[in-house]
């Protein structure tokens, strides 16, 4: 396909995502009301007097009609301002923007683990279909969809921190006082590489062993799952039938198959996403990851309206972001297919 | 000299039943499998001991003995106890009242307007359809979690809110079960004949369009289930919904979090175990009768 088609197609799809996220700010704005009644009430807590609860009203904007405060927030969305936190007292993008990049660290590279694995573990199966290996991963994963993340977290830091000492503590991203990069997004991996800080990167990756082997471990699971069907009806495909007539060896085909497994997997790597970040919300509170997720708890349990807000937006249009990366990745991968 | 079979001789036993008449046991015994089995019977399990073990046990799940607190397993307490003193083993078995209690409610709830929107969009394929069909898109796409952690938090910290939340966010899965297919199975012949013979829409939809539209949603019905408990629990574990004395899963793995780091691993672990537990035996359910599904389609 040539470039211009391709800048085409990218104008169409971001157009096409437009509405949606219109939608989902329309969603964030009607849900947190509509859940909250007042929100007022929330934040003043349960032994405010009706002048706190009135100055608190006016301080959030809650004293005026819905269809105002509505128009004000798409507004104000557009503008990039989700309004300024009442915990931290700054403006919600910036608190995000400096959390989010540790979030994005952790689970992109839980997705990639994840995906590599899956695939592998997937195919595999695939090709001893039936026999013991196929048995041992589909039981594998069939059993890892069923485990608790926080919990498999809270056993891992059991096993490793205390028992083998192998892994440190759950002190976030680096231990308090120790190396560290200079703060450039807020990942600390990503930081230490770019500044090739050798002994902060070093004391990072051993801070996020164990948060990212928690995820990897359950979310392998459904893309083997997956991976593995895919193969299967790839395998028993017209064109690995006739790869198979011509002689091709039994590798080729077997990488041929993982390849035709791919278009499915990717589809699900889009919903994926949105579930690991979910179960970052999860995973960063168990070793106090200090990512926006954990931003977010923090939020909740301080009952800070704007900031628990602006990130189920974020977390909405992140999602509906990366359908669209993955709508592109498909499109590159199975090039039969019009968008 | 017998009769023939078909002349109605007074020889009962010579008549071949129709299938769908054939004896419930024997109807029953074709479908079940392991999966199923094993699924039902942990359910069964778990929520029989639920007031089977606190009804027996020595210690009461919501008494606290605080010069009893942090002791590991012994055979005085199987599952040691906690920072208050709650013996953890009685307080496992009893967790299930809460936790399948409002997961059924909650899931169930969401399953029901799934359902009843599903055929609605499948059946009035315009305006309602696209609306209920696009409301869902916008729902989904925020992290299912995320959505249940705000709307709990922010809807007031109580367990009725759960379950609507739950409700909630489920309710979207069953609908696009349900319309795609309703809108197959509007097309079959059988509905064209059921037309033909003058039956009314409401004895169509209810008669012959919805018993064949809600296989999916019975196997997601498991699913769901298993993710529901999964996901009270990790709102338990952030302090949302269920609260710290009540004996639930998710909240007794919060109660034991700050102790793992030094050693204390018996107050989260066994709750943990038990959670586990449960979601698989709702997913083995899903999965056998998935497998049943098949061979009644066979």
């Amino acid at each position: 396909m040539r470039a211009r088609q391709w800048a085409w197609l990218i104008v169409k799809r971001i157009l096409f995502m437009i509405p949606i996220l219109f939608g989902v700010a329309t969603a964030t704005f009607f849900l947190t009301r509509l859940a909250g009644g007042d929100p007022a009430y929330l934040v003043a807590g349960s032994f405010a007097t009706e002048e706190v609860i009135a100055s608190v009203r006016a301080q959030l904007g809650t004293d005026r009609p819905l269809g105002e405060q509505y128009a004000d927030f798409l507004g104000d969305t557009v503008r990039g301002d989700l309004g300024t936190s009442l915990f931290t007292d700054r403006p919600v993008t910036t608190d995000l923007a400096d959390r989010l990049p540790a979030t994005l660290e952790l689970v992109t590279l839980a997705l990639a683990f994840a995906l590599v694995f899956g695939l592998a573990l997937g195919s595999y199966a695939a090709h001893r279909r039936g026999r013991g290996g196929d048995r041992a991963v589909r039981f594998g994963s069939f059993s890892a969809l069923s485990v608790p993340d926080f919990w498999l977290g809270l056993v891992l830091l059991f096993v490793f921190f205390f028992k083998l000492d192998i892994a440190p503590g759950p002190t976030g991203q680096l231990a308090p006082g120790g190396p560290a990069p200079r703060d450039v997004t807020g990942a600390v991996l990503f930081d230490a590489m770019i500044a090739l800080n050798g002994e902060a990167f070093r004391a990072s990756l051993h801070h996020i062993w164990l948060p990212l082997m928690t995820m990897v471990l359950i979310f392998t699971a459904p893309i083997a799952r997956l991976a593995r069907s895919a193969a299967i009806e790839s395998l028993t495909s017209d064109s690995i039938l006739f790869g198979r007539a011509c002689g091709l060896s039994n590798r080729k085909l077997w990488v041929y198959a993982t390849r035709g497994a791919l278009p499915p997997v990717v589809t699900f790597v889009g919903i994926l996403f949105s579930v690991l970040l979910g179960s970052a919300v999860l995973v960063e509170t168990v070793f106090s990851w200090g990512g926006a997720a954990q931003y977010a708890v923090n939020a909740i349990r301080q009952s800070d309206f704007p900031a628990v807000q602006g990130f189920v937006l974020v977390a909405g249009a992140l999602s509906v972001a990366i359908f669209f990366v993955v709508d592109l990745l498909y499109r590159v991968i199975d090039p039969r297919v019009r968008l | 000299m017998s009769p023939p079979p078909e002349t109605s001789g007074g020889v009962a036993a010579e008549f071949v039943l129709p299938r769908h008449a054939e004896g419930l046991a024997k109807r029953l015994r074709r479908h079940l499998n392991p999966p199923l089995l094993w699924g039902a019977f942990i359910i069964f399990v778990l929520a029989l001991g639920a007031y089977v073990v606190p009804a027996v046990w020595q210690f009461g799940a919501e008494i606290a003995n605080p010069r009893e607190a942090l002791l590991p397993p012994s055979a005085r307490h199987p599952f040691g106890t906690d920072r208050s003193g709650f013996d953890i083993f009685v307080r496992v078995f009893h967790a299930p009242r809460i936790d399948l209690t409002i997961v059924v409610l909650g899931v169930g709830l969401g399953a029901l307007i799934g359902i009843v929107l599903g055929v609605a969009a499948g059946f009035s394929r315009r305006l309602m359809g696209e609306f209920s069909m696009r409301l869902a898109d916008i729902v989904q796409a925020f992290p299912l979690l995320i959505l249940a952690i705000a709307l709990v938090s922010l809807g007031g910290n109580d367990l009725t809110n759960v379950v609507f939340v739950l409700a909630f966010v489920n309710a979207p899965v069953f609908l696009r079960l349900v319309r795609s297919r309703v809108l197959t199975v509007r097309e079959q012949r059988y509905i064209q004949a059921a037309v033909a013979l003058g039956n009314s829409t409401t004895r169509l939809v209810f008669r012959h369009v919805l018993p064949n539209s809600l296989g999916p949603a019975v196997v997601q019905f498991g699913v769901s289930m298993g993710y529901g408990i999964l996901t009270l629990a990790g709102l338990a574990y952030l302090g949302v919904g269920v609260q710290v004395p009540t004996p639930e899963w998710g909240s007794m793995i919060l109660g034991g979090a700050s102790y793992i780091t030094t050693g204390q691993w018996w107050i989260s672990i066994f709750p943990g175990i038990f959670l586990a537990f449960a979601v698989f035996a709702f997913n083995l359910l899903s999965e056998g009768i998935e497998q049943a599904r098949e061979v009644h389609l066979r």
